[in-house]
């Protein structure tokens, strides 16, 4: 397998970066910052010295001495450093093929996708939180989707962030209650992304094919996260949708996924 | 954390003392504080005199202006709070959900501010 790109691993790990973070700092933006420190480094240093044996552990080793870095600063960076992310081509060409995802910390990243869905916090909030937070959009690209200038975004976002901690909004792995009760506000999200995609008002574009992927992305990532429940399965009807259009099947990268999981799963 | 309910209803909406629903009513509140508190959850909590009884003071250029009534007439009023602690902003909406009166009226909930001793 040909070694991966910062980019890809950035696709496949964010989401559970993120998660084990949150759990960890308990704060949305610590957990956002670290994340992206750890990326930034990645993409100075991974060039040079080679890519790590594995990126997830280098990632998190790095992300939490940041995090750590920060607190004891006691410093909170509002003006958000150059956000590492790949460009939007990269991106859609990244989700349109087969995707997988990392089989650690599911519990994490099912809480991360609940929590950024509280009814507490306003649609539009959930929304750009959801992209930003979960999918690892940079905060000009969450913007540009909502067709908002970047500040309005990073005020949007800084002000979910905020209600977050000030507010007690928990992070914790929902009980199955929780988790039933809360699933259709995920769904309504990832349904509004993929809607927002496809009829984008103001855009010149008719069909804006990176945030119907985005949501696709969502989708199958809450299906791999959440299995046997009618709504959340209802959701890879998007992918169905949406594949005349963009398919772009990559067997190699399929296969060797597949291959990894199986690896896992005997490993133990 | 500490939140503080809000109790905010139309005071017409409630139960009056001479109906029959209201030994019932009565009832429930109390069941709702025996268990706030046996959960370990209540701080504090208090049912407030209807808004006619309302003294407002506000201080102005140093004077003291003293006025008859709320700061802020409307029909749905402020009719107690409590305080509670508990882990989380969903066990607080939770115990919000369970106040007798959410049936008619609403309760807004709001984080107690902390300040670093």
């Amino acid at each position: 397998m040909a070694t991966p790109t910062v980019a890809e691993v950035f696709s496949e790990q964010w989401t559970r970066l993120v998660a084990i973070l949150v759990r960890d700092f308990r704060d949305l933006g610590v957990a956002e910052d670290a994340a992206q420190d750890a990326f930034v480094e990645a993409t100075t240093r991974w060039p040079h010295d080679g890519f790590p044996a594995s990126p997830g552990d280098w990632l998190l080793t790095t992300s939490r001495r940041k995090a750590i870095d920060r607190i004891r600063r006691a410093h909170r960076l509002d003006a958000l450093l150059p956000l590492v992310s790949c460009n939007a081509a990269e991106r859609v060409a990244r989700l349109s093929g087969d995707t997988c995802f990392d089989d650690e910390a599911l519990d994490e990243q099912l809480a991360l996708m609940i929590g950024c869905c509280h009814p507490a916090l306003p649609v539009e909030s959930q929304v750009a939180l959801t992209l930003r937070i979960v999918a690892g959009l940079s905060t000009h690209q969450v913007a540009r989707a909502f067709l908002v200038s970047e500040s309005t975004m990073t005020r949007r976002l800084s002000r979910a962030k905020d209600k977050f901690r000030l507010a007690g909004i928990p992070l914790d792995k929902p009980d199955l209650g929780t988790l039933q009760a809360r699933l259709p506000a995920v769904c309504a999200v990832i349904h509004s992304i993929f809607t927002e995609g496809h009829a984008s008002v103001g855009s010149k574009e008719l069909i804006r094919g990176d945030l119907c992927d985005e949501a696709i992305w969502l989708g199958k990532l809450l299906t791999h996260l959440v299995q046997e429940d009618p709504e959340v399965c209802g959701l890879s009807g998007l992918d169905a949708s949406h594949r005349r259009k963009t398919v772009r099947s990559n067997r190699c990268r399929w296969h060797a996924c597949s291959d990894r999981r199986a690896g896992s799963v005997l490993v133990g | 954390m500490k939140y503080m309910l809000m109790l905010v209803s139309d005071p017409s909406d409630e139960p009056r003392p001479d109906s029959e629903q209201f030994g019932p009513y009565m009832q429930e509140w109390f069941a709702y504080s025996t268990a706030l508190s046996e959960a370990g959850a209540l701080v504090s909590g208090e049912a407030l005199q209807g808004t006619e009884t309302a003294t407002t003071v506000a201080k102005r250029d140093g004077k003291r202006i003293v006025t008859d009534g709320p700061f802020i007439e409307s029909k749905e009023v402020l009719g107690g709070f409590y305080v509670i602690d508990v882990a989380n902003l969903d066990e607080a909406l939770d115990w919000a959900a369970k106040i007798p009166n959410v049936h008619f009226g609403r309760v807004e909930v709001r984080p107690v501010m902390e300040f670093d001793s």
